[in-house]
């Protein structure tokens, strides 16, 4: 694993020195100059000793007190300034961003410091499905859409599309849980000139164990919940060791909601879950309620790692629409927007037609 | 109680022979709508008289409509039938027939139909026809509810003809109501149903508020389970009696559906 210090990193062909992308589909890294190909784990011990040297070697000592002004409170505390270590040109990014491209060379590049320290994650999926896999999963997304407006199919360009590492947290927990559940058995049968209805009421209690493994809540307050929430579940047999090697080519954040933030998401998660888990075992009963639960987590483990997530935003008509993929397994969602007109015609008609359908019938069965 | 029953059958015998004929001082054949309590205008009574002698003739079942002021002691019932069977009522040798008899004193009808007016007017049918002019008869619109009476009876009489007495299981009206629900409320359930489904089709953002796909194969282990009865709620409601249809005919061959109005 290379370690980072201060320094902005790209990775660079050991043979021509051009950058080094992560290929979604080789689960390499690739020279685009000389077309060679890297193991992830071969980059990374090469930095590994380069990184080393690196801390031996001393710095020139130049006057830089003059250069610049200070940023602004605001500014300092939101963006973050880095030299592209490729042509020179400075990447501004803010606090969170832990890869990136320049702007002006478009060498990836990974941001020191972001995800070093106590904030490395243990875990990482890698990409599965590029750009051009995202694009396609767009466009089937629009497919059978009957109320999608036609022209937002035609007018509708992808502003930008951006294969992100987003910060996840996994949570592991056993849980102890006495639940009480309150049911009822209806009977209904007839005596005489009446209708009987008997409602047998019931006292249920269920205690065991059920263990959670890895319930994945995203730690990134720029990934809408219902996005990261939606494009679940990821394939946790291909989580791998996390290594920076795996982020040239693609954006990667840093969390910016910590473990303790997101606990409270994972175990409502974890609690309906237990009850649904014990519920599964009420046999015979028409209806049934929560009375109590007593839900014990323990063993309760969290690990951090960073999960691929195309983001593709398009607009139409002033407004942003914002997709998402699952860039392991495709799975590929956003909200999407509906023509009021087409809503009604198609309400209108199935009213008319149904209306007309449903006399035709009465009328063979002589009933108008 | 025998000699109870047999001074009510005297009493009966007696009214029967003496009391009908004396309230109208009628003798002959009666028309269709005799109104000896004087509750209509002779025009009035001449024009429904003209309506239902003409519905009697096309479907061979007299319709007749007679008013008195007081039936005396008798039970409208009772009454009724001394009347038909002294003046001889109904159409052919059958004496078919659907009769509106209303005595005011104590504010009684009573409908009675015989021979084909049996099969014409079940038991249902009789109580449907009382539902649809009773009304206007208990607010004295005497015309307007005879005139319901000698139409409704044709519309039944036309029915029986088709072979589709007005019975419980044939009640055309009925049909027609619940075809005016299926035929408003299904179109409807099924418009609301489309529309949710195609709007869904275009959100597909969602808080996810389980974790199913993330229980640890095999780690459920439910050490106690207990199931208890706690106590049992009754609740009792009356089932609405449907007869089966069909008219209950008396030893007279009569039937009849009779109340105050």
């Amino acid at each position: 694993m290379i370690k980072i210090s201060g320094q902005v990193t790209n990775y660079k062909c050991p043979s021509c020195t051009g950058p080094l992308k992560f290929s979604s589909e080789s689960g390499k890294l690739e020279c685009e100059y000389c077309e060679n190909i890297y193991d992830v784990a071969t980059i990374d011990s090469l930095y590994e000793d380069k990184g080393k040297a690196a801390a031996g070697a001393k710095e020139p000592e130049w006057n830089i007190g003059e250069a610049g002004s200070p940023w602004s409170e605001m500014e300092a505390q939101g963006l973050k300034v880095y030299n592209c270590p490729s042509c020179g040109a400075e990447i501004i990014c803010d606090e969170t961003t832990a890869a990136t491209s320049c702007l002006y060379c478009g060498n990836p590049t990974i941001v020191p410091g972001q995800l070093g320290g106590n904030l490395k994650p243990d875990y990482a999926i890698p990409f599965k499905l590029n750009k051009e896999a995202a694009i396609e999963a767009l466009n089937k997304h629009y497919k059978g859409k009957f109320l999608l407006p036609k022209l937002f199919k035609t007018e509708n360009n992808i502003n930008e599309i951006k294969g992100i590492y987003v910060p996840f947290w996994l949570f592991d927990c056993d849980t102890d849980a006495y639940i009480e559940f309150r049911g009822q058995k209806v009977r209904v049968y007839r005596s005489g000139d009446y209708e009987i209805t008997e409602t047998s009421h019931y006292k249920m209690t269920r205690e065991g164990e059920v263990c959670f493994e890895k319930i994945p809540v995203d730690g990134s307050t720029k990934m809408a919940d219902e996005y990261m929430d939606a494009i679940e579940p990821f394939n946790y047999n291909e989580l791998v060791p996390f290594s920076t090697a795996y982020l040239p080519g693609y954006f990667a954040d840093k969390y910016d909601v910590d473990a303790g933030e997101s606990v409270e998401r994972a175990n409502v998660r974890i609690k309906n879950s237990t009850i649904d888990t014990f519920a599964s075992t009420l046999q015979g009963y028409t209806s049934w309620s929560v009375k109590n639960t007593d839900i014990d987590m323990k063993h309760g483990d969290v690990k951090y790692a960073l999960l691929p997530v195309w983001l593709l935003t398009t607009k139409w008509r002033n407004k942003i629409y914002t997709f998402a993929m699952n860039g392991q397994t495709g799975k590929l969602i956003g909200d999407l927007p509906y023509s009021k007109l087409k809503l009604m015609a198609v309400l209108f008609g199935t009213w008319f037609g149904s209306t007309m359908l449903t006399l035709l019938i009465l009328k063979a069965l002589g009933m108008v | 109680m025998k000699k109870k029953i047999s001074i009510i059958i005297l009493l009966l015998v007696l009214f029967s022979i003496i009391m009908p004929s004396h309230i109208y001082g009628v003798s002959g054949d009666l028309d269709n709508v005799t109104d000896a309590a004087g509750l209509l205008s002779e025009n009035e009574r001449l024009d429904l008289d003209k309506k239902a002698a003409e519905l009697s003739e096309l479907y061979e079942c007299d319709i007749i409509v007679i008013t008195v002021e007081d039936k005396g002691e008798m039970h409208i019932e009772t009454f009724a039938q001394a009347v038909y069977d002294e003046y001889d009522l109904g159409y052919g040798g059958d004496n078919n027939g659907i009769m509106l008899i209303i005595s005011m004193a104590e504010r009684d009808y009573d409908i009675m139909a015989h021979g084909y007016g049996n099969i014409a007017f079940t038991d249902y049918g009789k109580k449907k026809l009382g539902k649809e002019f009773l009304p206007d008869l208990s607010d004295g619109n005497y015309h307007e509810s005879f005139s319901i009476f000698i139409d409704s009876c044709g519309r039944y009489l036309k029915l029986a003809r088709d072979g589709k007495p007005i019975d419980v299981d044939s009640d055309p009206d009925k049909a027609n109501k619940i075809a005016a629900i299926v035929a408003l409320v299904l179109p409807l359930l099924l418009t609301v149903i489309i529309g949710y489904v195609l709007k869904k089709q275009m959100k597909s953002t969602k808080i996810q508020t389980k974790a199913k796909e993330y229980v640890k194969e095999g780690s459920f282990n439910l050490k106690n389970q207990k199931d208890e009865y706690l106590h049992t709620v009754t609740t009792q409601r009356k089932i609405k009696s449907e007869s089966s249809g069909g008219t209950s005919v008396n030893s007279n061959g009569s039937s009849h559906s009779s109340g105050k109005f």
